[in-house]
C-alpha cells in the first residue's frame, strides 16, 4: 500500500527559528530537516554497536564470540573475495606506467594499460577526465550493451560515476522539483532511495512486493500506490525497479519487467533501474532481463506506444563478480532524453570535476574482460567462475539451511548478495522493543550480534510489511564461516525463542 | 504546474494508448535549481575549446596555431606535471599486492624503492584492500597520519574521530553546505568570496540558498577586508537572510592570494562574532610564492583561544602532487556539536565510503618518505614547484607589461587573475552578441592564440569590471610561448576595439 509522508513543521519551526536568533552552535534545530531526517540503516545503529565491539575485542575484553562475522554490507573483498588478478594488473599499470617495461605483466595487461593511458592523452590516472568520464571507457561500455542487449548504446548516454548511488542521487535531485514530487520505490528496499529522496524534500511513496509472491509486486498494488499518491496531491516522477533485488533477492522474469514498463510508461514516471547485481543471477531457471532491451523490444513492436518512456540504468564495479567495492566505479545510461536535458546532467557532474579515473577505468574493465585466447584469458576465467561457483553454493546453502532454522523462513535467493528471511517474534519480544523504543527485528539483531559476533541489518531498515519482521544477511563469507553463522544462527534463534516463550506470535 | 488528470490512471492495462504527448523529464519539468546552477570552468569556453581540439585532432588545420594550451583548469598532469614517484609506487603495489612477491627483483632493476615497498606492506598490515568499502569516514590509520601532520604543522593534534577522509575536497564543503542549508529558519546564506572559485555559488543554487559575496580587495592583492566582510554580511541580514556559512579561500581560488596572518586573525574573529561556521578551503597550502609562510585558519584559531566552529578543507588535487584525478582529501571538523558530528557521520555513511586509492594517497601526501625514496621525492617536489614559480614569473612579467592589463601579484595557488580595462567597443559588440565582454574576449583569443582560460564573469567581479583567470601550469616552454601569441592577440584586441 502507499504510504505518503507530511512534513508539517510549522509550530516547530516558529519556535526554533526564535532561539536560533540566538548565538548558539550549530545545532539539530538549524539543520536543514530534510538532511536531518534521512536515514540509512545500512551503516545504522547495528553496525554502529557492532564497532563498539570490534573496539572491545581488540582491548582485550572477553566476549561471548572471538571475532565478528559482518554480514550487513555487500562488501566482498572484506570477507575474503579474491581480487581479478587481470583487473588489478591493469589498474597497477596504469597507476605506475614505469612497471610496464618490467617484464611482469602479459602482454593483454600492456596493451590494456597502454589504452588506457592513451585514453587520457597519456596524462595518466592523476588528470581530471571529462566529466562524463573517459571517452574511451563509455565506448567500452556502449559496446558492451550491444553485445548484452543486441541493442546499440551511444557514449554520449553514458556517463561514468563514482559508485553506481552517485549517479542515484543526481537522477533524483533533478526529477524533485519540490515537496509536491514523488517517487515510487519498492518496499522493502535498498535506503539509498528513501535516504537521497528524504534529503531532496521529495515523498516517498512505497509499493510493496510480497513475500510470498517471491518478492513480486503486481500491476494492481502500482495503480494503488500512484492512485493514493494522486489522491494526497502527489506528484510522481519516477519509479526505482532494483533488479536483481537488494535486499529481496528477487529476479525478475521477463514479463514483470514488461508489465513494470507498461506502468511507467501509462503514468509518465521514469524508470530508475538499479540493476548492479545483474552478474549475480544464480537460481536454476532465472536470467537477467535488461530494462533497456525489454524496452527495445517493446519498443519495435510497437514505437508509437513507448516513444515518449524514459529509463535511466545503473550498473556498478562494486557487485557482481568483480566485487571492487572500494574503487568506486560505476556508470548510467539514459534512455529517451533529449540533449538539453542531458546538458543539464553534465553540468550537475561538472560540479564535482569527474569521478576518480582508476574507477572509471575498473568499469571499463568490468564490461570488456578478456577474451578467449588472450594471454589472461585462462587465469581470468578460473578466478571468475571460482567466485561465481561460490556465490551460487552459498546462495542455495543459506536458502536451505534458513529455512530449517525454527521461526525464520525464506524465499529462494535468485541472485544478488543477501537473503531477506521472516523472522517471527514471540509477543514478549515485540513489547520490550516497544518499551525500549527500538524496531523488534532491531532488538532481534542487536541480540544476536552480542551473542555471537554475526552482524546483520535489521529488516525495519528495508522497509516491510506492517507486523512482519526481517533481516538482511549477505551470502558472503567463504563457506566455512558460512557454516560457522548458520551453527551459530539457529543457536541463537532456539535460544531466543525459549526465552521470550514459544506461542502467541 | 499540474499535468491534467489522466484517465489512463484509472484504467488499468489497455490504457497504454491513452497517455499524454510528451516525456516526463524535459527542461520543463527538471528541478530549477539544476538549471540555474552555473559552473562556468567547464562552461561555453572549454566546450568550444574541445570542439577546437576535435577538429584539430581531425586534421582541420583552419586555425592560426597548431594545438591548443589549456590554461582553463588546475587540472597539472593534464598539461605535463608528473605524479611523484614515489606515491605511485606505492599505489601501484597496493593495487596489485601480489606485485610484492617480486619486490626485491623489482627494487633491484630500481623499478621501485625500498621504502615505496616497505610503505606498502605496512599499509597492508593495517588492512589497506582496496576492493573493500571502508568505514565510511576513512581508514582509521590514515586518519591518524593525518592528525600526526596536523600536529607538525600547527602545533596541535585534532581528533582522529573529527577527520573525514573525502572524494576531493568539495565533498567535505558539500556535506557542511548541505547541513546548513535549513530552510525552515528562512533563505539561508553562504558567505563566500568574490571573485571566487565557483563551487560554491554553483552549491549555493542547488541548495536553493544563497551566496552572499564578499568582495575581495583587488588594489590590495585581491585581501580580505574587514569592512567588505561586514558590508556584506550586514547587507544580506538587511534582507533577511540568515547567514550561516563563511567561506575562505586560503591560498585563493581564483585571486592568488596568500593570506597573512593578521587578516587570517580578522577572519577568523569575525566567523566567531557572527557564530558562522568557517570553512577554511586550503587545498593549495603547499602552493605559496609569498615570503610570508601559509598559516592555516584553524591554528589561527587555537592562537586566539577562540571556540569557533571550523571545517578545513585539504586535497590531493593541487599542491606538488596534483593528483586531481585520484580524487582524494580530507576534512577536519572542530568544535562542533557532537550530535552534528554523529549527522555529519551518518550522511558520509549514505555516500558509503570515498575511494580507497584516494584515501591512501591522503597518507602518503601528509606523510611523505624519509629514507630512500626522500632524495627523489625532495628532488620531483622542488621540480614541480620551482617550475610553478618560473611559469608565475612569466605570466606576471608578460600580463603587466601590456597595456589595458593590471595584475595583482600572485601570492599562491596556480592561477592569476588579471583585469582587461575593455574598450567601450569592444563591451559594446560583447552586448550585441548577448554575451559577457570578459567572455567575448576570452573567446576571440582562443579562436586566435589557442590559449584556454575561464572569463572573469564565471567567477563573478565587481560591476563593471573583467577579467580573466588563467593558470600557469603547462610546460615552461608552452606557456612562453602562449603567452607571446597572447601579447599579440591583446595588443590588437586593443587597437582594432579602440
Amino acid at each position: 500500500m502507499a504510504q505518503t509522508w507530511s512534513c508539517s513543521h510549522a509550530d516547530w519551526t516558529l519556535l526554533k527559528k526564535e532561539s536560533s536568533l540566538m548565538p548558539h552552535k550549530f545545532t539539530l534545530q538549524d539543520m536543514d530537516n530534510k538532511i536531518r531526517t534521512a536515514q540509512y540503516a545500512v551503516r545504522g545503529a547495528v553496525p554502529a554497536r557492532a564497532g563498539e565491539l570490534q573496539a572491545k575485542l581488540k582491548a582485550g575484553e572477553k566476549l561471548p564470540f572471538d571475532r565478528l562475522v559482518f554480514c550487513n554490507i555487500g562488501n566482498p573483498h572484506a570477507v575474503g573475495q579474491k581480487p581479478i588478478t587481470f583487473y588489478r594488473q591493469v589498474a597497477a599499470a596504469v597507476t605506475d606506467p614505469s612497471l610496464l617495461t618490467a617484464g611482469i605483466y602479459p602482454e593483454d595487461v600492456k596493451k590494456r594499460a597502454t589504452e588506457y593511458l592513451a585514453a587520457t592523452n597519456n596524462a595518466g590516472s592523476g588528470a581530471y577526465t571529462d566529466s562524463s568520464g573517459l571517452l574511451l571507457v563509455r565506448q567500452q561500455v556502449a559496446e558492451f550493451l550491444l553485445r548484452r542487449d543486441g541493442f546499440p548504446s551511444e557514449p554520449k548516454d553514458i556517463y561514468l560515476t563514482t559508485g553506481a548511488s552517485e549517479g542515484v542521487k543526481r537522477a533524483i535531485s533533478a526529477l524533485i522539483k519540490d515537496e509536491r514530487c514523488g517517487m515510487l520505490i519498492p518496499r522493502p528496499q535498498y535506503p539509498l532511495y528513501s535516504a537521497a529522496l528524504t534529503m531532496v524534500g521529495g515523498r516517498i511513496v512505497y509499493y510493496d512486493m510480497f513475500e510470498e509472491k517471491g518478492w513480486k509486486t503486481t500491476y494492481e498494488e502500482l495503480n494503488q500506490a500512484a492512485n493514493d499518491a494522486f489522491t494526497d496531491g502527489i506528484k510522481l516522477r519516477a519509479m526505482t525497479v532494483i533488479n536483481p533485488g537488494n535486499p529481496v533477492g528477487a529476479v525478475l522474469d521477463r514479463e514483470d519487467v514488461v508489465m513494470l514498463i507498461n506502468f511507467a510508461t501509462e503514468q509518465k514516471l521514469v524508470i530508475l533501474a538499479d540493476e548492479v547485481y545483474q552478474e549475480n543471477v544464480y537460481r536454476e531457471g532465472k536470467q537477467f532481463h535488461s530494462f533497456k532491451k525489454v524496452l527495445r523490444e517493446l519498443q519495435k513492436d510497437d514505437p508509437v506506444a513507448y516513444k515518449d518512456t524514459q529509463l535511466i540504468s545503473f550498473h556498478s564495479t562494486s557487485k557482481g563478480i568483480i566485487g571492487e567495492c572500494g574503487q568506486r566505479g560505476g556508470y548510467m545510461e539514459y534512455v529517451g532524453f533529449s540533449d538539453q536535458v542531458l546538458t543539464q546532467f553534465t553540468k550537475m557532474a561538472a560540479t564535482s570535476l569527474s569521478s576518480n579515473t582508476l574507477g572509471q577505468i575498473f568499469v571499463g574493465l568490468m564490461v570488456n574482460p578478456p577474451k578467449p585466447g588472450d594471454p589472461s584469458h585462462e587465469l581470468f576465467e578460473k578466478e571468475t567462475s571460482a567466485i561465481f561457483q561460490g556465490l551460487t553454493r552459498r546462495a542455495l546453502r543459506m536458502t536451505e539451511a534458513l529455512n530449517k532454522v525454527p521461526g525464520i523462513s525464506s524465499q529462494p535467493i535468485d541472485g544478488a548478495m543477501y537473503a531477506f528471511p521472516s523472522v517471527q517474534l514471540p509477543k514478549k519480544a515485540i513489547e520490550e522493543a516497544k518499551q525500549k523504543e527500538q524496531e523488534p527485528d532491531g532488538l532481534w539483531c542487536l541480540q544476536l550480534l552480542e551473542k555471537t559476533g554475526i552482524v546483520t541489518v535489521p529488516g525495519s531498515g528495508f522497509g516491510q510489511k506492517e507486523g512482519s519482521f526481517h533481516f538482511r544477511t549477505t551470502i558472503l563469507p567463504p563457506d566455512e564461516l558460512l557454516e560457522e553463522v548458520i551453527t551459530k544462527l539457529t543457536t541463537f534463534q532456539e535460544d531466543f525463542m525459549k526465552t521470550y516463550g514459544g506461542g502467541g506470535y | 504546474m499540474w499535468a491534467p488528470v489522466r484517465e489512463s490512471m484509472f484504467l488499468g492495462r489497455g490504457a497504454l494508448k491513452n497517455f499524454a504527448r510528451f516525456k516526463s523529464l524535459t527542461l520543463q519539468t527538471i528541478n530549477k535549481q539544476v538549471l540555474e546552477a552555473e559552473y562556468a570552468v567547464r562552461g561555453r569556453l572549454p566546450t568550444r575549446a574541445a570542439a577546437i581540439q576535435q577538429e584539430i585532432s581531425q586534421g582541420m588545420s583552419k586555425y592560426p596555431f597548431k594545438e591548443l594550451v589549456y590554461c582553463n583548469i588546475g587540472n597539472p598532469q593534464q598539461v605535463g606535471q608528473e605524479p611523484l614517484t614515489f606515491n605511485r609506487e606505492v599505489l601501484a603495489l597496493l593495487t596489485a599486492p601480489h606485485l610484492l612477491s617480486n619486490s626485491e627483483k623489482l627494487v633491484e632493476q630500481g623499478l621501485l624503492s625500498a621504502e615505496a615497498v616497505a610503505r606498502a606492506n605496512e599499509y597492508l598490515e593495517k588492512s589497506a584492500k582496496v576492493g573493500a568499502y571502508t568505514d565510511s569516514v576513512g581508514f582509521e590509520f590514515i586518519r591518524e597520519e593525518v592528525c600526526d601532520f596536523i600536529f607538525s604543522r600547527d602545533g596541535f593534534r585534532p581528533d582522529a574521530k573529527n577527520v573525514f577522509l573525502t572524494n576531493g575536497a568539495s565533498e567535505g564543503a558539500r556535506l557542511v553546505m548541505s547541513a546548513l542549508a535549513a530552510k525552515h529558519l528562512g533563505t539561508i546564506g553562504f558567505m563566500a568570496p568574490i571573485p571566487q572559485y565557483p563551487l560554491y555559488s554553483a552549491l549555493s543554487t542547488l541548495m536553493d540558498s544563497e551566496l552572499v559575496g564578499y568582495y575581495l580587495d583587488e588594489d590590495k592583492n585581491w585581501a580580505v577586508s574587514l569592512p567588505a566582510l561586514n558590508a556584506a554580511y550586514d547587507d544580506a541580514v538587511k534582507r533577511g537572510i540568515v547567514v550561516r556559512s563563511l567561506v575562505v579561500i586560503n591560498p585563493g581560488n581564483p585571486s592568488g592570494n596568500n593570506l597573512t596572518a593578521d587578516t587570517l586573525r580578522d577572519v577568523v574573529r569575525f566567523a566567531k562574532e557572527k557564530n558562522l561556521v568557517l570553512i577554511a578551503d586550503e587545498v593549495y597550502q603547499e602552493n605559496i610564492l609569498t615570503k610570508h609562510p601559509f598559516k592555516s585558519m584553524s591554528s589561527i584559531m587555537h592562537e586566539l583561544n577562540l571556540d569557533l566552529e571550523i571545517v578545513s578543507l585539504h586535497s590531493l588535487s593541487k599542491g606538488f602532487l596534483g593528483e586531481c584525478g585520484v580524487r582524494g582529501g580530507y576534512c577536519i571538523f572542530e568544535n562542533f556539536d557532537p550530535e552534528i558530528m554523529q549527522q555529519f557521520v551518518k550522511l558520509k555513511s549514505i555516500e558509503l565510503c570515498s575511494n580507497t586509492v584516494g584515501q591512501l594517497s591522503v597518507g602518503l601526501m601528509v606523510r611523505p618518505p624519509v629514507a630512500d625514496a626522500a632524495t627523489l621525492y625532495e628532488k620531483e617536489k622542488n621540480e614541480v614547484l620551482g617550475s610553478l614559480r618560473q611559469k608565475a614569473e612569466i605570466l606576471r612579467e608578460t600580463l603587466s607589461a601590456l597595456e589595458g592589463i593590471s595584475l595583482s601579484e600572485i601570492g599562491g595557488a596556480m592561477y592569476a587573475f588579471p583585469q582587461v580595462k575593455l574598450p567601450q567597443a569592444a563591451i559594446k559588440a560583447a552586448e550585441e552578441q548577448g554575451v559577457a565582454p570578459d567572455e567575448f574576449y576570452c573567446m576571440q583569443a582562443l579562436e586566435t592564440t589557442g590559449l584556454v582560460v575561464v572569463p572573469g564573469s564565471g567567477f563573478r567581479q565587481v560591476e563593471g569590471t573583467f577579467h580573466f583567470r588563467t593558470t600557469f601550469l603547462p610546460t615552461l616552454e608552452k606557456m612562453q610561448r602562449a603567452m607571446k601569441s597572447f601579447a599579440d592577440f591583446h595588443n590588437d584586441f586593443m587597437k582594432r576595439y579602440s
